[in-house]
């Protein structure tokens, strides 16, 4: 009788590490198929030039590079909006305030914001930054209808980040003659900053590859631009007119495997420059 | 007058009573009933007494660190150096570097072993650099820690063993010079040979910082404290010198407890 427990538990454990692995494998291979897809088909346009000149003719020919420099420029301002938006309302919500109906109001609004399609927001934003405060289509309109789009998750992640760490090392700070924002500032927050910065990742992520938002806010002007306030065109956007309008589909494919790298690349950046300091 | 009579008390409790606001640490009634007990300056007082007798959260209201946590009611005084830390005029922050606490559990901050103690003389201002690490010298070499750590002072603290984490707790503590010094159940969580590197350095620093010391290990109150107090239920049932205070007990409950009859 026990012996035939044990085989049975043997078995349905072998069944269940082997539907694990499945899908683990599944999830792995998916991406590795994208990402070859990208590649196979992205490939043979790309050269130091598509980087670095202009696009030519609609973008037939040419490079990317003032699209490039667009996106990136989108993707900083929107951060540097949404960040610090975000990472203190997670301070204020988990660090200030004693759970109650208006925090929950405020969380639950947070929920809401991260349920609602990106081409909503480029509503939002035409309507509210580009017509009626007057910016027009321009790279400030579109960094801020972005910051909207990405709050959510920046105060999700940085609330989840926060919470982890543990009450008594607060109190460690406080037992040293720390203030409570002595204590926010240079306990919790370096402490939770792995956390904090998986959050930002996520939103520099979805920032960069966003293209209805993008289109209704910043417009799809292929110029180098001189200010913020000049409409402009992300490589999201351009791949979209690329392939939508028939321009051209290898310097579609190619700006895909561009943005798809670029991406890996910032959050590689992002990762070095503000992870851990210390190894663990 | 003798002696002992004409030393200093740092440390007086005075009809203190406690109780948390909201109901459910202890569902009746309060977590300290009338405490009144003095310590003297330069000396070890130690505090015994089973869980949920009221001994941490004692000693979490001598430096307001109970406040951080929990509101509750609070009567009676606490005076340190004379003067009541309860007192709406007293900074509790200021308080809080002159009565230093270390906790039951070892809790490195996530930064660097010699980030973890300036932190507290940075925030009280002092930023040259041969006063911090003169700071770091003096505090390791005096929690027994400075001889293991002394090459990889920039290391993550976390890095650190359970034992040589809460050595670092208590140098982070010192490095404010505080004058006395609160630690609760310090060597709960540590190996005997851990436990006698703590031991060690607090007999040996007890003329510069006097030490109020929770306890469950009643061999170790027996051991290093001058003054030995029984907490039970909320109530001090008992205070004396230790060594009459383990050899001729006056209160029963005291002596059960001791002898190991309960608790």
């Amino acid at each position: 009788m026990e012996q035939e427990f044990q085989r049975s538990n043997t078995f349905w454990n072998r069944v269940g590490t082997r539907l694990c692995m499945t899908t683990t494998y599944s999830v792995a291979g998916i991406l590795a198929a994208i990402l070859f897809y990208l590649a196979w088909k992205g490939i043979g346009r790309l050269s130091i030039g598509f980087f670095l000149d202009s696009p030519i003719d609609l973008g037939r020919e040419g490079g990317v590079f003032p699209i490039l420099v667009s996106t990136l420029l989108l993707a900083a301002v929107a951060l540097a909006i949404a960040v610090p938006l975000g990472v203190g309302t997670a301070v204020y919500l988990t660090e200030y305030t004693k759970e109650s109906w208006v925090t929950m109001l405020i969380r639950f609004g947070a929920e809401c914001l991260a349920g609602i399609p990106s081409i909503i927001f480029g509503l939002f934003g035409f309507i509210l930054f580009v017509v009626t405060l007057g910016m027009g289509w321009s790279i400030l309109s579109g960094a801020l209808t972005l910051a909207c789009m990405v709050l959510p998750t920046i105060i999700r992640t940085s609330e989840e980040a926060i919470k982890a760490v543990p009450a008594s090392i607060r109190q460690v700070g406080f037992s040293l003659g720390a203030t409570k924002s002595q204590v926010i500032w240079h306990i919790v927050l370096p402490q939770s900053r792995s956390g904090i910065i998986t959050g930002i990742i996520l939103a520099l992520g979805r920032v960069m590859g966003e293209t209805a938002c993008v289109i209704f806010t910043t417009g799809i002007s292929m110029e180098m631009p001189s200010s913020l306030f000049d409409s402009a065109r992300s490589m999201a956007v351009h791949f979209y007119i690329l392939a939508r309008e028939g321009i051209s589909m290898d310097m579609a494919n190619t700006t895909a495997l561009a943005l798809v790298f670029m991406i890996l690349l910032v959050n590689l950046g992002a990762t070095i420059l503000f992870g851990r300091r210390y190894s663990r | 007058m003798t002696e002992a009579a004409m030393k200093e008390i740092i440390l007086k409790a005075e009809g203190l009573s406690y109780a948390y606001d909201r109901p459910g640490k202890v569902p009746n009634g309060p977590v300290l009933d009338n405490i009144n007990l003095d310590v003297e300056r330069g000396t070890i007082f130690a505090i015994i007494g089973p869980s949920q007798s009221g001994k941490s959260t004692f000693l979490r209201l001598i430096n307001r660190l109970q406040e951080v946590t929990a509101t509750g009611a609070l009567s009676g005084r606490i005076l340190f150096e004379g003067r009541d830390i309860y007192a709406s005029d007293y900074d509790p922050f200021r308080l809080r570097r002159e009565v230093g606490f270390c906790f039951d559990k070892p809790l490195a901050l996530d930064m660097s072993i010699a980030e973890n103690i300036t932190f507290g003389p940075r925030l009280a201002g002092i930023t040259s650099k041969d006063d911090l690490g003169a700071i770091i010298e003096e505090t390791l070499r005096a929690s027994n820690l400075w001889d293991e750590v002394k090459d990889r002072l920039s290391m993550n603290a976390n890095r650190l063993s359970g034992g040589q984490k809460q050595r670092l707790s208590l140098a982070r503590t010192l490095a404010l010079h505080p004058r006395l010094l609160l630690l609760d159940e310090p060597c709960s969580a540590l190996d005997p040979i851990s436990t006698a590197r703590i031991e060690e350095a607090l007999v040996s620093m007890k003329a510069r910082t006097t030490c109020v010391l929770v306890t469950n290990n009643t061999k170790q109150a027996s051991r290093l404290a001058d003054r030995t107090a029984f907490f039970l239920m909320s109530k001090l049932v008992e205070v004396g010198p230790t060594k009459e205070f383990f050899t001729s007990p006056r209160d029963k409950k005291t002596d059960d407890y001791i002898s190991g009859r309960f608790g």
